[in-house]
């Protein structure tokens, strides 16, 4: 097996609430290899967004070892990238200026940086947009601007966090194939979390089924279609069917731990 | 044509109207009644205001108070801006110095700067420091309040984005705290403005023999009338034209702000 760009080992997460420990995350190990697009899905609200958080450093880490590359990371990783679930554009900055805010942090030279993120504006779709602001943009445009951003600051891993939660329906559908589209061109290793059956199986090569509160793992499912997966197909379906029934799972029965 | 611009040319056509109409009411009332014996009309106030560019009122003509005032605003008001707005940023990015200089600063704020004339007088005598300081006094406060509350109000997910995409913490302030304070900092430059142009009235119609203020004070104590009220017409009209530059500024620098 080839080996992982990033791994966590044993991640547990509790926040102190009123004098009292509450376990959010207890105890997850995931490797995930180079260019895999991997799905923490879970109908849960609490454990998916955290773990993100923890990768990308904007969480401590309760207990365990998250390995980006070889390394333990904690706190900040130029290889980790993320798509916010409310898009955090930087609203005076032009899409422009919020594309290359990552390579202008890093301090390269200003054509270098804007060529680069030119490129990643074309990529997601917002060509002639580079100087609006994004007050003026629709929710769908400003999580392409989210993701260009993301891309611009070339990390290996890019972290999803709900990106398309807040869309209507069929924007939500309009931006899942644009994402495929992007990854499929600019491959990279993708964490992306949600909490819809059909996003999940749409996007993903390996689905992390979690539990709720405090979360760990229920189950792996590997998705194995062939891409742009058709919604519709018998297999889409059974496997929607699949996944839909083990979430209705009480914790109980799924490994999860006794509650106090 | 378009939709906005006959909007406002439609608005420009009925202000000039009301403007109009609030003239011949003025005038038909002074020449009609007995009004005209207590106030000039519309007429007097337009020749006195032609003949005070030409020959002097007290010091200088009628552009001269009008320079000489707005110079001792913007000196007060820039003091008050720039100190303003450095104390609020420091006691917005900070808990310590909000701490410390918070208490003290909630009990002076509620005195209005011109409650600070006499002791400034007594500090500083009759000449402009004692004007500087009073507009000051007046604009320090609203710039430092204003301020405050954007600094406190940078919403904290962003400076998180921004670490995740490589900025160095001592880049937050520059990048990301001042950028977020500047439309609260421009709600104190507005409103800091309107109480420094009212801050140099009081103070020079007590301790100035030049400005507007004098003016109108000076034609309470001469008698005449019509200097009064071309010293309170000019004062209008710079008023609004300070307002106006200003919120052009403000469309400039906050673009991002507008849908």
């Amino acid at each position: 097996m080839e080996r992982a760009v990033i791994s966590l080992k044993n991640i547990r997460k509790s926040f102190e609430v009123n004098n009292k420990e509450v376990q959010i995350i207890d105890g997850i190990s995931l490797d995930v290899t180079k260019n895999e697009f991997v799905v923490l899905f879970g109908a849960g609200q609490c454990g998916k967004t955290t773990l993100l958080k923890m990768i990308a450093g904007l969480e401590s880490i309760t207990a365990g070892v998250i390995v980006i590359d070889g390394k333990p990371s904690d706190g900040f990783h130029d290889k980790v990238g993320m798509v916010y679930q409310t898009t955090a554009l930087f609203p005076w900055l032009t899409v422009m200026g919020n594309v290359e805010f990552g390579p202008k942090s890093r301090g390269i030279s200003k054509a270098e940086r804007r060529k680069k993120a030119q490129y990643y504006i074309d990529l997601v779709g917002l060509s002639g947009f580079e100087k609006h602001y994004p007050v003026k943009l629709s929710g769908g445009m400003c999580q392409r601007v989210g993701i260009a951003r993301a891309y611009c600051d070339d990390p290996e891993i890019i972290l999803m966090d709900e990106p398309f939660g807040h869309l209507d329906a069929q924007t939500r559908y309009m931006m899942e194939e644009e994402i495929e589209k992007i990854w499929a061109k600019e491959k990279r290793t993708v964490i992306f979390v949600t909490n819809n059956v059909e996003e999940a199986i749409y996007l993903a090569d390996r689905i992390i089924i979690m539990t709720e509160c405090p979360a760990v793992i229920a189950r792996e499912v590997v998705v194995n279609l062939p891409r742009p997966r058709d919604m519709t197909g018998d297999y889409f379906l059974a496997l929607r069917e699949e996944i839909s029934a083990l979430v209705d799972i009480p914790r109980e029965n799924t490994g999860g731990a006794d509650e106090e | 044509m378009n939709k906005k611009q006959t909007k406002k040319m439609t608005a420009l056509i009925y202000g000039a109207m009301g403007i109009a109409l609030f003239l011949v009411v003025w005038q038909t009332a002074v020449a009609a009644t007995d009004f005209g014996k207590i106030f000039p009309g519309p007429l007097k106030v337009l020749t006195g205001f032609f003949q005070a560019v030409i020959t002097p009122i007290g010091k200088c003509r009628i552009q001269g108070h009008v320079a000489i005032s707005l110079w001792r605003v913007l000196v007060g008001y820039s003091l008050s801006a720039v100190l303003g707005t450095m104390v609020g940023l420091l006691m917005g990015a900070s808990r310590l110095c909000k701490a410390i200089i918070n208490p003290i600063f909630t009990m002076i704020k509620p005195i209005p700067g011109i409650a600070w004339i006499p002791i400034a007088i007594l500090w500083f005598g009759t000449g402009n420091t004692t004007i500087y300081f009073i507009i000051f006094v007046g604009g320090f406060s609203q710039m430092v309040m204003n301020t405050m509350a954007g600094a406190e109000n940078v919403n904290t997910e962003l400076v998180g984005v921004a670490g995740v995409l490589g900025l160095k913490k001592n880049r937050t302030f520059i990048s990301i705290v001042l950028p977020a304070t500047i439309p609260y900092i421009f709600a104190g430059l507005q409103i800091s403005l309107s109480t420094s142009w009212m801050a140099v009235l009081a103070a020079e119609m007590i301790t100035a023999t030049s400005g507007c203020g004098w003016l109108i004070l000076s034609g309470m104590q001469t008698g005449n009338m019509v200097n009064n009220v071309i010293g309170m017409v000019s004062i209008g009209v710079v008023g609004l034209i300070l307002a106006i530059l200003m919120r052009d500024a403000e469309r400039r620098l906050c673009a991002w702000k507008e849908r």
